[in-house]
């Protein structure tokens, strides 16, 4: 998907400050990276990192060697450790992380499986997946548009089903609707209400599009040796 | 004499405190979820008021979405 096309460009571009736009924000992150017992100095990529705010947190905060891809980066940004590209085309050798993450990000690619692939393909052996994402409860009318998060989300069996098939033990599953609905809260107290909160998380949603009821999860997997 | 609007808070005293409202940080808790909003509030002992249009209007509608999502 071209930057232009990614329903997500907007709320980036409007940045002057790194930021996540995801429920549990970082504090979700410390903990799953907490859960995943990574200590300083381990090699660890973002997947979906948008403007690199969790990269930055992972450097700085938490000590590991942090890098991060995602369409929105401009080629050639002076940042070293953030990269232009795709997570179904990481530019990594094989094994070359302790930890991949992708957090709220594998539903909003539309490609979740092969995403996955890449993520194992990079992962070391024993190397641990970091998954955080929207997961439906219950569907709902209209739609959303491709490459939103809301119409990537699918059920948790689908999910588990997913991962398994990419080659991942499971570790950690957690059920964190509730920071979901934080998330959600917080727009509508931002913005007036949640429809003009959905608008502003994507401008391109049609006026029908209400969609389901959603959750958010937690979940770690661990690598399988081949 | 300072107007005092109870829409907004606006001038309005602490019964407690009798120090005029600001507007202070709050976390609000809804079935489960928390989320931070900037209401009028006492700057002294905390204690928060609540605007119709606040309750009527964005409150109520958290309360819906969560209800409802």
């Amino acid at each position: 998907m071209a930057s232009a096309d990614n329903p997500y460009a907007a709320l980036f571009a409007d940045l002057t400050a790194p930021a996540t736009f995801r429920p549990g924000a970082l504090e979700l992150t410390r903990r799953a990276v907490s859960l995943a017992g990574l200590v300083p100095g381990m090699r660890v990529l973002d997947v979906g990192c948008g403007t690199g705010a969790t990269v930055a947190f992972l450097e700085q905060e938490l000590g590991l060697q942090a890098f991060g891809i995602d369409p929105l980066v401009r080629p050639g940004t002076p940042e070293t450790r953030l990269l232009s590209g795709r997570g179904e085309d990481l530019p990594f050798t094989e094994e070359s992380f302790n930890a991949v993450l992708a957090e709220c990000v594998l539903s909003a690619t539309g490609k979740a499986a092969k995403v996955l692939k890449e993520m194992c393909r990079v992962l070391r052996p024993e190397g641990t997946a970091l998954i955080s994402d929207l997961y439906l409860r219950e569907p709902g009318p209209g739609s959303f548009p491709a490459g939103t998060c809301p119409a990537g989300a699918t059920t948790v069996d689908s999910w588990l089903k997913l991962f398994e098939e990419a080659g991942l033990r499971r570790l950690v599953w957690e059920d964190h609707t509730r920071e979901l609905m934080g998330f959600i809260a917080r727009g509508i107290m931002k913005t007036g209400s949640y429809r003009e909160f959905l608008h502003s998380l994507f401008p391109c949603l049609r006026a029908e599009a209400e969609g389901g009821k959603y959750g958010y999860f937690l979940y770690l997997g661990r690598k399988e040796e081949p | 004499m300072e107007t005092v609007d109870p829409k907004s808070g606006e001038g309005m005293v602490c019964g407690c405190c009798n120090v005029p409202l600001e507007t202070i940080k709050v976390t609000i808790s809804y079935l489960k979820s928390t989320f931070p909003a900037e209401i009028p509030g006492c700057p002294r002992c905390g204690q928060v008021y609540i605007p119709e249009d606040l309750a009527l209007g964005r409150m109520a509608e958290v309360e819906r979405t969560l209800e409802d999502k």
